[in-house]
Order: C-alpha cells, then structure tokens, then sequence
C-alpha cells in the first residue's frame, strides 16, 4: 500500500520542525554556549593576568620558609693570647622526620588494625593514632642510639619525650627532631659518646649527627664579672632585645622577607645567644656574629623539600682584653681564701692596674659565678645560691665603700698644696683630738707623739689627719678628691663611642655640707670634717677608683681612664688630667713613707724581698646588716721608685676583727708576686714550700 | 629484514622497559633475595679469577733464582726474629696493661680474632669505594666489622655472604670513624669521613671538628689516628695523613681539613678482618 503524498500547503500538521526554527535555536544555543566559553576564558584570564601575581605571592608565601642560622660569637682572649670566653661544639642527634612518613603511615595503619581487631564497635581517633606511631618510630630509633652509646659499665636508656614530639611537630617541622640534645651530657665522656655514636651507628641522613656551637669559659669561674655570661634563647624572636645578635637576625629577617616574599610566619630561627653582664653584654654588638640563613621549599605536610637559596653565617669579631690571666687568677685564688678569725669567708675587690696605659690587668671578685653555668637555663637553685652569697655585685666596680685611711693620701696632698702642713712639718699627736667637745682617738691608746708626714704614712696616724684636716677645710679636701675623680663615673671605655663597660657604680659621695644638707637634712660640723679627713663618714667610693687614684698618684698625676681593652700603644687620656702639683721633695716624702709602711709599718703582709713597694693600708668602720665592721683596705704601686703596676684590694670584714694590712695585706703580695712572676722572673723570689703536716 | 636502527633496536628496548618495570614493581624482599642471590651466584668465579692471579703470582715468584730466593729468605729470618721479640714485649704490655685495668675496674677494650683475606676483586668503577674479599659467613665474619691492613684502616665489612664479603673503604661516603691527629696537645676527637668518589680527582676523606687553634707543623707529615673509643677500631691504627692546608668554617669553633689515605690502600692485595670476640651493637644496628 502506498502512503498518500503530503500537501505541502497544508500548514495545520507540522511533524517535523522547519529548518529555520533549527537554526534558532542552534544560533541560541551557540549565544549561550559562547558567553559561557566567553565568561570562562574572562575568569582565567582575570585569575592568570589580573590575579596571577596574587596568587602566586600566596604561593610562595605558603611554601617558602626561612631559617635563620646566628654567627657565632667572637672569642675573648687575655692580653698574653690566653681565651676567656670560647665556643665549643655540642654535638647532638637529631632525627629527620620527613624520611620517615613511610615507616610512620605503616605503623598508624598497624596501630589502626589493632585496635579494630581489639575494639571493632570504636572508631579509632586517627589523629591519636599517627601520634602514637611518630612516637613509636622515633623511640624505636632512639632505642638503636640507647644500644650504640651502651657500654657493659654504664647502660644508657634514652626516651622520647612525647610532648616534645608533638609540639615539635606543630611548630617546628622544618627542623629535624632532636632526640639527644647533648651527647656529652649522656655521659662524661664526651669523646667517647661521640666516638662510639659515629663508629657504632650506621652513616644515614634519618639518624643524623649533627652540632651546635655553644659559648664556653675555659676558666670556670675565673674573670666571671669581667666577662659576664651569654642567655640561650630558642630563636630571635625570644630575645626581645635590640642590640647585637638579636638586631642583626631581626635586620636580615626584614630583608629576606622582602628578597624571597616571605611571610611573617614563614621564619623559624636556630638558637641565639645574647650577652646578659659583662663584656659579653657591654660587646655584644662586636661579638655577635652575622647570621645567615637558608631558604626552604617545603612540601604539603611541612617537610623541607629543596633548597632555595643559603648564606653561611660569619663569626663576630674577637676581643682582646687586657686582662692578664695568671694575675687575676692569683687575685681570686688569694681573694677566696680570706677568711676571718672565725674562719667565714669574706667578700671583697682586688684590682690591679698598669701605671703607664691604664690597663687593668686583674680585675677580682669575689663571691663570682660559674659563667659555663649559665649558658643553657640557669637553675633556680644556682641562681639562688649566688643571689644568697651576694655573688652578683662586681665589687669592685659596683661596691660603694668608705675609703678609711687609704684616703689620708688625698687628706695629705689637699694639706700640703694649700699650705696647712709642710712635709716635714712635726705635729704632736696624743691619743686623740678633741674637737668641738668631741674627743677624737688615735687607733693606738699612747698616740704617736711628734709625727710628721711620712711618719704618718708608716703609721697611719689619725690625729695628724685630724689636725691638717681642720687646718685645711672640708672644700679644698673635697676638691682635692673631685678632683682626683673619686666621684665621677669611671669610663672603663676602650674604644670612644664603640662600648663602655656597663656594670659601674654612679653613687660615688664626697662629703661636703652642701651634701650633707641635701642627704641628711642637717648642717655640717667640724667633727664631719675631721670624719672626713680619714676617710670615714659620709664618703662612699668604689675599690676601681681607688685603683684609678693610686695609678695617677704613681704617675704625679690626677686622672687614669681605664680600660679592659689590650692596646699597646695606648695613650692615656688627658681629659681631666693634670699633675700633682707637689713638689719633689713633697712627691718624695710621699714615696718614702708608704714605702716604709711596707717594710716596718702596717702595710708589712705586703713586702716582697728584692721589690719596693710603696703602700697604704687602712681599716675602714662601715655597717653590715646594721652592725657595725671593719672594711680592709690596702692600695699601692710597684716597683716604688719606677712605677708600673698600681693595686688595690677591698676585703668586708662581718665584724670588727679585720684590719687592712693583715687582711687584704696578703692578697696584694699575692698579686704583686704573679705580676712579678710574668714581668721579671729572675727577681721573682721562690714561693716558700707549704708546710708539711707535723706529727 | 628492515634497515632501520631505531626500528630494529625497538623490541630489545621493550623487553627491556619491561624487565627495569617489572623490577621497580617487584617487592622489596623478592629484590634483596635476587641481589644476594646474584652474588652469591657469582662468587665462585670471583674467587677462581682471584685465585687464578695468585697463581700466575706463584709462577712468577717460582721462576726466581735461588740465590735471590735465598737471600730474601735470610732476610725474612732476621725479621721474623725482630718480631718474634717485639712479639713477646707486647704481650707482656698487654698482660701488664690487663693486670692495671683489673685494678682499677676500668672498662677493657674489646678483643678482636682477626681473620686474613685476599682480595677476590676491585673493580675500577668503586675503586676507591668497594672492594670484595674471599672470606665470608662460613669464615665467621660479620657485617661491620674492621678491616686493616697492618696497621693501617682499610674500612668496613658492609656486607657478608657465605664465601665473600662486600668491605667500604674509608674512601667510601657511607665511612665515618672518630680519629685523633698525632701530636695536638688537646687530644680532641676529631671526624674522619669518607668523600664522594669524583672522577679525575685524588681519593680523600674529610677530617671535620679539628680544634681551631690546632696548627700543623710545618715540613711534617701529620698522622691521623684511630682513638679506640667507638668500640669498633683499636687505637691507634693509622687511617691516613693530614693535608697541611686546613679550611675556616663559618662557625669559626672548628677547621676542616683533607685526609689523604695511606699509600697502602692503592694497591690492597690482602687484608685482615677484625672479629670482636663478642657480639657489638654495630652488628644489629646496621
């Protein structure tokens, strides 16, 4: 049967749609599709051409990281090449722990198995577990280093500290883990720990060996105030500081962070050591080292991946002081072995000083501290007992103290320069003054009869002081100490404008009335002057700048800036300096009478046979937990008639049974002996043998 | 047949894409099993290559005149004497040595059996870095244990089969001994590390923690010395000289400085392997 043939002018019946309405709608179709396609290629185009620096700052940003590598302090020598202050390796074993996400995700998934197997209707916490497994691994491996450094006497049993690892994981990922923090603290055998971890474990980059360079004080407690002690902090940002190795990691954290587009959060740091007292604080920007750093690529869980860029740090500079290391050994040695007739140890300053440059040449105290303990964390307990023995004072630079009658020599020259005594002048000294209606005492209950200057000097006689101090007047004895210095801050600066030591005592007192007025609110009396004339009341001075005094009075001089810094072709200053201004025959009497203090008066504990010495004892009152005591003084310089080294040595006695030449007597020989030792050995006269142990 | 190289070399490089595919896809045991079983497999021709030089050796010696022969034997005898005294100064030291740590309950050094090796080969490509020696598991060596030559370092067993050992040389990257240079006053431990062995350059290890203030003397030879406190080296064996030329590191706390191996290592035909008497850590931990 043949289908009937359409009429195409029938409209009414349409089945199939006409080519034009097709063509509609592909034409739409293609609109859509082409704003779609047109919508998409402007979004990329935005994100690529407008937004691609954007996101690929974030990018860096998210995977770049820097670690900051401080330098290594400068070293710290004495003025014969001897270190102070050095760095050693710490050698420590640290665990990579990006090499071991395999063997981690293989324990987790054991850990997770198990505890299905034991519990199948709780859900494991995976979290939990992949911190299980990290602490398995590690201990695992930690247990290989407990067997390498085991021996059959001594077996050692590390354990990983788990919330160590976890905090470690959070923040410091970058870093290997450390298991060992100090192979030498495992055992005290340091070489021996190292030895047998590197002959005993295999040589693979999981369990690495790596160091760290700590600060170290050849001399223990030795020169400790002189050259302070160094804090660990764990990175820069601990260090809150902003001189030395602190500013200078700060400073090229700013500049990485503009050179490699890194993020505030994108930097960790090793640890940094800043000084916290002495020359490592007051040097600090000079002995901190530059840092470097390197720059890591790191992966999606926070393992370093490649290395991007690096610079190695570079070492600060060395110092030299001019410290002599045997002298200010000897001092501290002779120092820590005074003890009073009780047998309590004493506290006190000894110093000694080179004449001609200002150098110091030992500069002791005692109580000290360990400096090597303080490098990591100080433990309360350590931080306790030097706080309890009142080991943190630098005494001789930070003790304030009345001078006694080591200042008769400035009572002395304030008399002569103004005329009220002559050097030869004989006075008549009983067993006191009276002045006002005070008596005044000698220290001896005869007195000393017709005394003239160097009589006193030998003796040490009080009312000659008294005497020539209210002839001469409490303002020309005042000037003559301004003018010696006693109440200016010393300037322990060795290079103008670089570094000035910071631990020194600004409370220095000249009595005067007008100091008294503002002190004490009450007018000054003769019986002041007459204190004041033997170096007692309202005098307070430091043992450095009686150092500094008797170094320029060596001289005929007035002034001695001093300095820790070894320079041999010093210069001493002239700021403030002038001479004497006594005569020959005066300077001569002057000499001479300290000279026969030491061999026939009260600075006898002092003589060395084949040396003069020309010395000044002086046994100051002061009060001690408000009882009154006895301050031993003794000063000088040797040799008397050339001289080149100045000393001075300031013992507090715990009561009244310490006097000047008996007490700190012994501690200037001492020095005097180690110095002579150094300088002229031929002259040096042999140390007498120590007792033997009678029956 | 086609003319074509590439066409031609195509199916060799196929199986052998395939044979290095499969490889890396085999599991790790099955791979180690291979690896020892290859060696294994092959030791026997390295010993009878080994042997057979030895031979040759032998013929050569043989065909020395017998006035030579004696003469090298009265000279052989006079040392022998030498030794045979020193031989018995030493074993009263070491009785003297064994009496003093006994008094004063101080920890005694371990106690080696040493077992003698000829070298079986030493390829030119690890030259400064492997050699394998003709005594093995059934000759009671162990992974890790010294090798010396006289008294000189020769490196480390690395692996042990039943006939033939693998031995790293201190030459060898992977070697790493705790050393003290002879005559610093300190007697600081120091580090001696093997270096990556470059084409054209000199073998060499690196002697790393050398005290900064420490100065070779000049003109002389600085001998770098085992310490005997890993428990692995007895002291005192000699692992090379000190290169006079010393490197400044950044830290500045310490200096590097360059080991040049004994001269003997060149030109190794036998060793001795020392055997503690007692099981060491190294030998599970490796």
């Amino acid at each position: 049967m043949i289908a009937p043939k359409p009429d195409p002018d029938d409209s009414s019946v349409t089945l199939v749609p006409s080519a034009r309405s097709n063509r509609s709608r592909v034409l739409k179709l293609t609109i859509i599709g082409a704003a779609g396609l047109t919508y998409l290629l402007l979004g990329l185009v935005y994100r690529q051409l407008i937004q691609g620096d954007l996101f690929t700052n974030q990018h860096e940003r998210q995977i770049r990281h820097a670690i900051i590598i401080p330098g290594t302090r400068g070293r710290i020598y004495d003025r014969n090449g001897y270190i102070l202050a050095d760095n050693r390796v710490r050698m420590s074993v640290n665990i990579d722990l990006g090499k071991l996400r395999g063997p981690i995700l293989r324990e987790q998934r054991r850990l997770n198995l198990q505890a299905k197997a034991s519990n199948p209707s709780v859900k494991p916490d995976l979290e939990a577990l992949l911190n299980q497994a990290r602490l398995n691994i590690v201990q695992g491996l930690l247990d290989k280093v407990n067997r390498a450094l085991s021996t059959r006497q001594k077996p050692i049993n590390l354990q990983v500290n788990a919330k160590s690892l976890a905090v470690h994981i959070r923040d410091r990922r970058t870093f290997p883990f450390q298991v060992v923090a100090d192979l030498g603290a495992v055992s005290k055998n340091t070489d021996e720990m190292f030895a047998r971890f590197v002959e005993q474990m295999p040589n693979d980059d999981v369990l690495r060996l790596d160091h760290e360079i700590v600060r170290y004080y050849p001399e223990g407690e030795s020169a400790a105030h002189i050259l302070g002690y160094v804090r660990e902090h764990k990175s820069v940002e601990d260090t809150n500081g902003t001189t030395g190795a602190a500013q200078k990691a700060a400073d090229l954290r700013t500049q990485l962070g503009e050179k490699y587009n890194l993020g505030i959060n994108s930097f960790t740091s090793d640890k940094v050591l800043t000084g916290e007292r002495g020359i490592e604080l007051t040097f600090e920007g000079v002995l901190a080292g530059t840092s470097g750093y390197q720059i890591w690529e790191r992966n999606i869980m926070g393992y370093t991946r490649k290395l991007l860029g690096r610079k190695d740090p570079k070492q600060g500079s060395h110092i030299v002081l001019s410290i002599d290391k045997d002298i200010q050994r000897a001092a501290e040695q002779l120092l820590n072995s005074v003890k009073d007739p009780y047998g309590r140890p004493l506290n006190g300053a000894a110093a000694m000083i080179d004449v001609e440059t200002g150098e110091i040449l030992a500069m002791a105290t005692a109580p000290s501290f360990d400096p090597n303990r303080m490098v990591g964390r100080i433990s309360s307990e350590y931080y306790d007992d030097i706080s309890d023995r009142g080991g943190w004072i630098n005494r001789a630079t930070q003790g304030l103290y009345p001078p006694g009658s080591t200042f008769k020599l400035i009572n002395a020259i304030a008399g002569l320069r103004c005329g009220a005594v002559r050097y030869d002048s004989v006075l008549d000294c009983g067993p006191f003054e009276m002045i006002g209606n005070r008596a005044y005492p000698e220290h001896t209950p005869e007195g000393y009869g017709p005394t003239d200057l160097e009589k006193m000097l030998i003796v040490s006689c009080n009312v000659w002081n008294y005497q020539v101090g209210m002839r001469t007047g409490i303002e020309r004895i005042a000037a003559e100490a301004k003018r010696f210095g006693l109440d200016e801050p010393l300037l322990v600066s060795p290079i103008d404008g670089l570094a000035e030591y910071r631990e020194i005592a600004r409370g220095m007192i000249i009595p005067s009335p007008a100091v008294k007025q503002k002190r004490e609110g009450t007018s000054w009396t003769q019986g002041d002057t007459a204190n004041s004339s033997i170096g007692q009341g309202l005098f307070r001075t430091t043992p450095l700048h009686m150092a500094a005094f008797i170094a320029s009075f060596a001289r005929n001089e007035t002034r001695t800036n001093l300095t820790l810094i070894h320079d041999p072709g010093r210069q001493l200053s002239q700021k403030g300096n002038e001479v004497t201004g006594l005569t020959a025959m005066q300077r001569s009497t002057f000499i001479e009478g300290m000279a026969r203090c030491v061999e026939e008066g009260t600075a006898k504990p002092v003589e060395i046979p084949g040396m003069r010495i020309a010395a000044k004892t002086g046994t100051a009152e002061y009060f001690r937990d408000g009882q009154k005591a006895h301050l031993a003084w003794t000063l000088g310089f040797a040799p008397a008639d050339n001289p080149r080294v100045a000393f001075v040595v300031c013992i507090e006695g715990e009561d009244m049974t310490s006097w000047g030449g008996a007490t700190a007597g012994p501690v200037a020989k001492g020095m005097l002996l180690a110095w002579m030792k150094r300088e002229m050995p031929a002259a040096t006269p042999a140390e007498e043998p120590e007792e033997e142990p009678g029956e | 047949m086609s003319t074509n190289p590439v066409q031609r070399l195509r199916g060799p490089l196929v199986v052998l894409g395939l044979i290095f595919g499969t490889w890396l896809i085999l599991p790790t045991a099955f791979r180690i099993f291979t690896r020892e079983a290859f060696a294994e497999f092959q030791a026997p021709a390295l010993g009878l290559a080994s042997r057979s030089r030895e031979l040759v050796r032998f013929w050569e010696l043989n065909s020395r005149d017998t006035e030579e022969l004696s003469a090298a034997g009265r000279d052989l005898a006079r040392a022998e004497a030498g030794l045979e005294l020193r031989l018995r100064e030493l074993e009263s030291a070491a009785s003297e040595n064994r009496r003093l740590r006994s008094m004063l309950a101080a920890p005694t050094p371990p106690e080696f059996r040493t077992i003698v090796a000829r070298v079986a080969v030493r390829e030119s490509s690890s030259w400064w870095t492997r050699i394998t020696i003709r005594r093995g598991r059934t000759d009671g060596v162990r992974p890790g244990c010294p090798v010396v030559f006289g008294d000189c370092v020769v490196g480390r067993v690395a692996a042990v089969h039943v006939d033939t050992s693998e031995v790293e040389l201190i030459t060898s990257p992977g070697f790493r001994c705790s050393a003290f240079i002879e005559g610093d006053q300190s007697n600081r431990t120091v580090l001696v590390t093997g270096e990556p062995d470059l084409p054209f350059t000199a073998p060499s290890a690196r002697v790393t923690f050398i005290p900064y203030e420490y100065t070779p003397p000049a003109g002389q030879v600085v001998r770098v010395v085992t310490t005997g406190l890993g428990g692995l080296y007895p002291r005192g064996l000699r692992l090379g000289t000190l290169s006079p030329e010393l490197e400044e590191t950044p830290q500045g706390a310490y200096r590097n400085g360059t080991l040049q191996p004994a001269r003997e290592l060149l030109s190794l035909r036998e060793v001795s392997v020392l055997v503690p008497t007692e099981p060491q850590p190294y030998e599970e931990l490796r």
